[in-house]
């Protein structure tokens, strides 16, 4: 039963949000923090057994022949923590940023729901449960993409729904396919689909449904085009959303699906992981070169995160222990920084109603604490040593090299200077001197700067710690070791 | 002992409910009408259990058996029906305490309704459960004629034209179910279900008079092209008689084309019938979908949802064809269905009515802001909505994933393609009404002083539509204690 807490409690805060209504804010904010307090410790404490090699299993019978089940294994973790515990500093950083939003019931609600959905992708133990959760979360993210009510956000709901529900479709095709000649096939390190080994077509088939309908969370070109339009969402689901749980739900499920599905070994006889990696080869060096071109800094964070979403696809299509690790590490390693940066924007939009990039100069003196954190994780983002992007960008170039795809060296290099591309302008246009006049107070609300500033300090830590047990990095290569027959690096 | 005797009390206790609620008069007809509902779902309960523990049983009424006498039958699929019809069946009764309250007792034929409601639920009991063939044509004409009167209750001009088409159609199935039992009467010289089903031979006096029924019963189900009828006569209906007419009534014609077609009929019987059904219930769930894309009123929006979700209730028949695991996952799939589409459908139209009354009209475009100002209400249509899509997690997911399953199975991808499709269209339709709930706006909204309780009511069917996938393996116990896998000789 352990196994469904992290499920559970983001569940059931979100109900107890929804039946509070709009005006018990206090009440409202205590169980919400409370929820993510209590929730990250239990998933810390399923870490530790994890390590330690107790994985927990729940699971309840649901339709004839098929079980709905969660379960702790490490890889799940990992995901599950990062939107757990970012939950709560989002959290806090939400609770300044609404201050005096309406509809706030609605809104804490429905973001503990989206959580809960993100936490069962995570530990979902079979493609079906998984799936489950995967339409879980496109359902709950709908009224938070809408939340300002606008045409405009209608608009965008509208384009996500056309996307999150095709590729629903499409993923459902594919679980029952492969349900109706595999039955049920719980996650595998190394892949599940022995039995049914010698079905190529339909496998080949089934694969590129499943890719279709994750891709478009994890935003792969073409299936990307809703998530710069979801932007006009406010700050904290730009941050948390789209930037973490929901797009992470997408290259999670490639993750799961090239891993511990059909295993990197059946993947690359297939031949389907190599189709893969080019398409995820393509979305980088495309989106790089939009984000250069966006003057709107969301709109530009959007686009480099639709990039790096890619890098963890094509980390994981190439089918290398290294690059499958760096994907893994890379999955919370860009959470942090770029969960950094779009609440950046936002606390740089609430506090001095600046969108655009060419609207920054004077920012970096008026918020020198915020951009001081937007820097450190554009740095991070970039890939300079030693902070957190550093490490996990070296595995999967390391990875591509040893496995000799030299292109795919040189998309990762090539993106790593476009990145720097688009991410300087930001930081040279704040540093220019401008009309904002430095604070006498403080820069901004403390509920908004402190969680900046907290996962700013993340970006640095996990860096320099990559070596360490506990690490995302540690973490990452010993989840994925045995979809490759217990490699060790 | 008593619970011996469950189908006919399920037949008896409404009856004897209608007949209280004439003579109580307009003030306790409610309390007589809320107490029988009650006991209606103790009983469909008791049948529930009954048939789960000791299998399908038949009732000889008065102690003469068929084919002298009549036989109710009662298996899995039968008590399944029937507890759908108690908790719609009691929703319906809770919400219409409070819509029907009103000191004018002209108003809404006032007292009327609750006679009426009472004799319908009478007659659909009795048609889950009888077992013979005439008594289905006796069945259908009792709720038809209940049916159109309550329709009309309001007496606008509007409905009284609605109730009209419907009574027309209603009168044109009841007869042509009736020229069909003649012809097979007359060619077998059986009516009961079971006989016939043991004794049918190819004969094309039979064949006639049987394709004859499932073409009544087709018209009384609305499947396109007979739907003409429904939007207008659901649309305009009281809530509390729309929401019984499209969750329950729909399904009491459908429940005897299942019975025919997969219990009674020999396979290739009647030809391509199966696939005849399918690429109709392919045309509605289509055509029906369109057309609750175009609606700018909300209830006739729900209705045309009606039409195209009654189009899934006929993809069974070819799905069922594909082989012995086909068969038992197409016929609990779409029993599944029947009850989440029951359900959800029956807290969308009381949802709407709700919507309606606070806002005055029913013009989609002008219900903006209604997320903040009626949260239970748009809560209401949401998760109603999702089940109608077939979305995980709930009922209609469950429905969609076996008979996905079973399409998959028989190796039949088209029908898949159609299940995925219509999700998709019926997400389409559901999404823009939401739209406007969840856009910015302020209505000012009436708050009728029955409000917060009729609210609740439409809240509950509506998740229970969603919750209703962990009842799935109830619901499949229950397809396996049915008289059509048993006879098949399949489990699911």
């Amino acid at each position: 039963m352990i196994a469904w807490v992290p499920v559970a409690v983001p569940a059931l805060v979100g109900l107890i949000t929804l039946m509070l209504g709009e005006t018990r804010g206090r009440a409202r904010n205590a169980v919400n923090l409370l929820g993510a307090i209590g929730s990250s410790a239990v998933v810390v404490s399923l870490v530790r057994s994890a390590y330690a090699g107790d994985t927990f299993t729940s699971r309840i019978p649901m339709l004839p022949g098929l079980t709905f089940g969660v379960s702790t294994d490490l890889l799940g973790l990992l995901f599950s923590a990062v939107a757990t515990v970012l939950w709560g500093v989002t959290l806090v950083y939400a609770i300044g940023y609404m201050d005096h939003a309406r509809d706030r019931a609605r809104f804490f609600g429905f973001f503990a729901w989206c959580i809960s959905a993100a936490n069962g992708v995570a530990l979902a133990e079979d493609p079906i449960s998984l799936f489950i959760f995967y339409e879980v979360l496109s359902l709950t993210t709908y009224p938070l993409v809408v939340h300002n009510g606008t045409p405009e956000a209608l608009a965008a709901g509208r384009k996500y729904l056309f996307y999150a529900l095709g590729g629903g479709a499409a993923l459902l095709v594919g679980v029952a396919w492969l349900a109706s000649i595999a039955g049920p096939t719980p996650f595998t390190p190394g892949g599940a689909l022995g039995a049914v080994a010698g079905r190529n077509n339909e496998l080949r088939a089934i694969f590129a449904l499943m890719v279709a309908g994750f891709g478009v969370k994890a935003a792969l070109m073409p299936l990307h085009g809703w998530l710069p339009g979801a932007m006009v969402a406010p700050a904290p689901v730009s941050s948390l959303l789209h930037a973490v749980a929901v797009v992470k739900a997408g290259v999670f499920g490639i993750i799961r699906l090239v891993n511990e599905l059909y295993g990197p070994e059946l993947a690359t006889s297939l031949g389907v992981a190599t189709p893969l990696a080019l398409l995820a080869a393509a979305t980088i060096l495309i989106s790089s070169v939009i984000a250069l071109r966006q003057d709107d800094l969301k709109r530009r964070l959007a686009y480099s995160t639709i990039a790096q979403l890619s890098y963890i696809t094509l980390g994981t299509a190439l089918c290398s222990p290294l690059a499958a690790a760096g994907a893994v590490a890379h999955l919370a390693h860009h959470a942090v920084m770029k969960i950094t940066m779009f609440f950046t924007a936002g606390s740089v939009y609430e506090t001095l109603h600046v969108k655009k990039v060419s609207q920054m100069p004077g920012v970096a003196r008026r918020m020198p604490l915020t951009m001081i954190s937007f820097a450190v994780a554009a740095f991070a983002l970039a890939g300079i040593p030693p902070l957190a992007g550093f490490a996990s960008k070296w595995l999967l170039a390391a990875g591509a090299a040893e496995d000799g795809s030299v292109w795919a060296v040189l998309v990762y290099v090539t993106s790593g200077a476009l990145a720097i591309g688009y991410m300087v302008p930001v930081l040279t246009s704040a540093l220019r001197p401008g009309k904002h006049a430095p604070a006498a107070g403080p820069e901004s609300d403390p509920r908004m700067l402190w969680p900046i500033v907290a996962v700013a300090v993340l970006t640095v830590v996990f860096g320099l710690t990559a070596g360490l047990p506990g690490s995302p990095t540690h973490w990452a290569i010993t989840a994925i070791a045995p979809s490759f027959g217990g490699w060790t690096p | 002992m008593l619970l011996d005797h469950l189908p006919a009390l399920l037949v008896a206790v409404p009856l004897t409910g209608a007949a209280l609620s004439f003579v109580a008069g307009h003030r306790r007809a409610p309390h007589v009408a809320l107490v029988t509902a009650a006991a209606i779902v103790a009983l469909a309960v008791a049948l529930v259990a009954r048939v789960l523990d000791a299998g399908p049983f038949r009732y000889a009424v008065g102690g003469w058996t068929a084919p002298l006498g009549i036989d109710l039958v009662a298996d899995g699929a039968s008590a399944l029906f029937i507890v759908l019809t108690a908790i719609v069946g009691m929703g319906v009764t809770l919400y219409a305490t409070a819509y029907f309250r009103t000191d004018d007792e002209t108003a809404y034929g006032h007292g009327l309704f609750w006679t009426l409601w009472l004799f319908m639920w009478t007659s659909l009991n009795a048609l889950f459960l009888t077992g013979d063939v005439f008594n289905v044509y006796v069945c259908l004409e009792l709720v038809g004629i209940s049916a159109v009167t309550l329709v009309t209750l309001s007496g606008g001009a509007e409905a009284l034209r609605a109730g009209a088409r419907y009574l027309y159609a209603s009168m044109l199935g009841a007869m042509t179910y009736l020229l069909g039992v003649a012809l097979l009467y007359a060619s077998v010289g059986q009516l009961d279900m079971t006989i016939l089903a043991d004794t049918l031979t190819p004969d094309v006096t039979a064949a006639t008079g049987l394709a004859l029924m499932i073409a009544a019963l087709v018209l009384k189900t609305a499947l396109v092209p007979a739907h003409f009828w429904l939007p207008a006569a659901h649309g305009s209906a009281p809530s509390p008689v729309s929401a019984a007419l499209s969750s329950l009534v729909v399904k009491g014609s459908y429940f005897v084309i299942l019975r025919l077609m997969l219990y009674v009929i020999p396979v290739g019987y009647l030809g391509g019938t199966d696939v005849a059904l399918g690429v109709l219930g392919s045309v509605a769930i289509v055509w029906g979908s369109v057309q609750a894309l175009f609606q700018t009123r909300i209830k006739q929006l729900v209705a045309y949802s009606t039409v195209a979700q009654v189009g899934y209730l006929f993809l069974v028949f070819p799905l069922a064809r594909l082989g012995a695991d086909a068969f038992a996952l197409a016929v609990t799939g779409v029993l599944v269905h029947a009850v989440s589409h029951g359900l959800a459908k029956a807290g969308l139209f009381l949802a709407s009515g709700s919507l309606m009354s606070r806002f005055g009209h029913d013009r989609i475009d002008d219900m903006r802001g209604a997320a903040r100002s009626a949260p239970v209400l748009t809560l209401t249509v949401a998760l109603a909505g999702i089940t109608m899509m077939g979305l995980p997690p709930s009922g209609g997911f469950g429905a969609k994933w076996l008979l996905v399953s079973s399409a998959l199975a028989g190796g039949a991808w088209w029908w898949a393609a159609v299940l995925v499709a219509g999700g998709l269209l019926a997400a389409a339709y559901m999404f823009r009404l939401l739209a406007v709930l969840l856009a910015d706006g302020d209505a000012v909204l009436g708050t009728p002083a029955s409000a917060p309780r009729t609210e609740w009511v439409p809240l509950a069917l509506a998740a229970a539509a969603v919750v209703l996938v962990a009842a799935v393996p109830l619901i499949t116990d229950l397809a396996s204690a049915s008289n059509i896998l048993i006879r098949a000789g399949v489990t699911p």
